[in-house]
């Protein structure tokens, strides 16, 4: 899933400060999972936005909705009653997700709420870890479906650094380091001959350094 | 009668057992400015419900809740107390006195308990003054499309 996080109030409120009618918007999908812009967090940003403006006696509509996800077209279309009567939409969604409204809804400012920011998993209830980079050359299989790609520091593909202290990684004695988890992990499946086969270079050219990728599949299509 | 009775909204947890037989209304009707909201566990109120209480007029909000070790629902009550912190960070955030949401154990069937907390409360956040007002055009269009 993708995670990501609110941003401060200030930030928020510097940019939609200009519109009379403000439609907050939330995803009930990725950013749910990580507490971040899911109905809940939709109307706790709506009330503290309400809260925030009425100190100031100012007093713009703040409107929130939410929708079961924000980067499809299908299910986008289940606000489109609401955004006619106001100036801008607030997006709790990734950043996926504001671009696809600001797609759909051509004509209104979309403005972001969350910074969003990795691939991971929900590691225990508030932990989210980061443990895929999306880099198109999924190598998992060779490495006990831990990532060296993300999970070591130093994105190395060939073992662990010296840096490597513990299981702990050098960057930060708080990280686990990837190779530490890669070969304990291996090793209890029996599997550590994995190493030794030949891994070629990451092919970087299908990661995003391309470009914005994109995938197209005829049988998919309408 | 009170001209200006301060707005304080109360979550009790049921299983608190204080209202019987419609006490509940009585009890807010001698108290002017007292909302009391029942819920099945107190781990039920949210951050959310907190901020747009306040956001809609309350001068204050209290929460209820059983003793840790007594909730029937094992977890309500710490979530509670932890989402109860959480929504005062929130208020630090937008400069609002944070002490305007209170957590409170009570024990249960003990409304001489909550009587003495409401006082508490209230004097505190008179000591405040008043949350800027709403607008009369303030306008909720809450909408859930689902």
């Amino acid at each position: 899933m993708i995670v990501a996080e609110l941003k401060e109030i200030r930030e928020i409120r510097n940019m939609v400060d200009r519109y009379a009618s403000i439609l907050v918007v939330g995803c009930d999908s990725c950013v749910a999972e990580c507490a971040a812009g899911g109905h809940r967090e939709t109307m706790l940003l709506a009330a503290a936005l309400k809260l925030s403006y009425k100190k100031d006696n100012l007093n713009p509509v703040i409107t929130e909705a939410c929708l079961d996800r924000q980067c499809v077209d299908d299910f986008i279309e289940g606000i489109a009653h609401l955004v006619p009567e106001h100036d801008a939409i607030l997006s709790l969604g990734c950043g996926a997700g504001v671009q696809a409204l600001a797609r759909v809804y051509a004509d209104k400012p979309i403005i972001p709420a969350l910074n969003t920011l990795f691939i991971g998993e929900t590691e225990m209830r508030g932990v989210w870890q980061e443990n895929c980079l999306g880099c198109g050359q999924c190598k998992l299989g060779y490495f006990g479906a831990v990532c060296p790609v993300t999970r070591c520091s130093k994105k190395l593909m060939n073992g662990p650094c010296g840096g490597s202290k513990g299981g702990k990684c050098e960057v930060n004695p708080e990280i686990r380091c990837g190779w530490d988890m890669i070969i304990r992990r291996l090793d209890a499946l029996g599997e550590l001959d994995r190493l030794t086969e030949y891994v070629p270079p990451v092919d970087w050219s299908t990661s995003h350094s391309g470009g914005p990728r994109r995938i197209v599949r005829e049988d998919q299509k309408p | 009668m009170e001209k200006n009775p301060t707005k304080i909204v109360v979550y009790h947890c049921t299983n608190l057992r204080l209202f019987h037989n419609g006490n509940q209304k009585k009890f807010a009707r001698e108290r002017p400015g007292i909302s009391i909201v029942a819920v099945p566990c107190s781990g039920k109120v949210e951050a959310h419900h907190l901020l747009k209480t306040l956001a809609s007029g309350a001068q204050g909000v209290m929460v209820l809740a059983c003793g840790e070790k007594a909730c029937r629902y094992l977890e309500g009550s710490m979530r509670s107390k932890k989402r109860v912190e959480y929504a005062k960070e929130w208020l630090v955030k937008l400069g609002i006195e944070p002490e305007r949401f209170r957590f409170i154990h009570v024990p249960p069937m003990d409304i001489k308990a909550l009587d003495s907390a409401l006082k508490e409360f209230a004097a505190e956040l008179q000591s405040f003054g008043n949350t800027p007002p709403i607008a009369k055009n303030q306008t909720e269009l809450t909408t859930n499309p689902r």
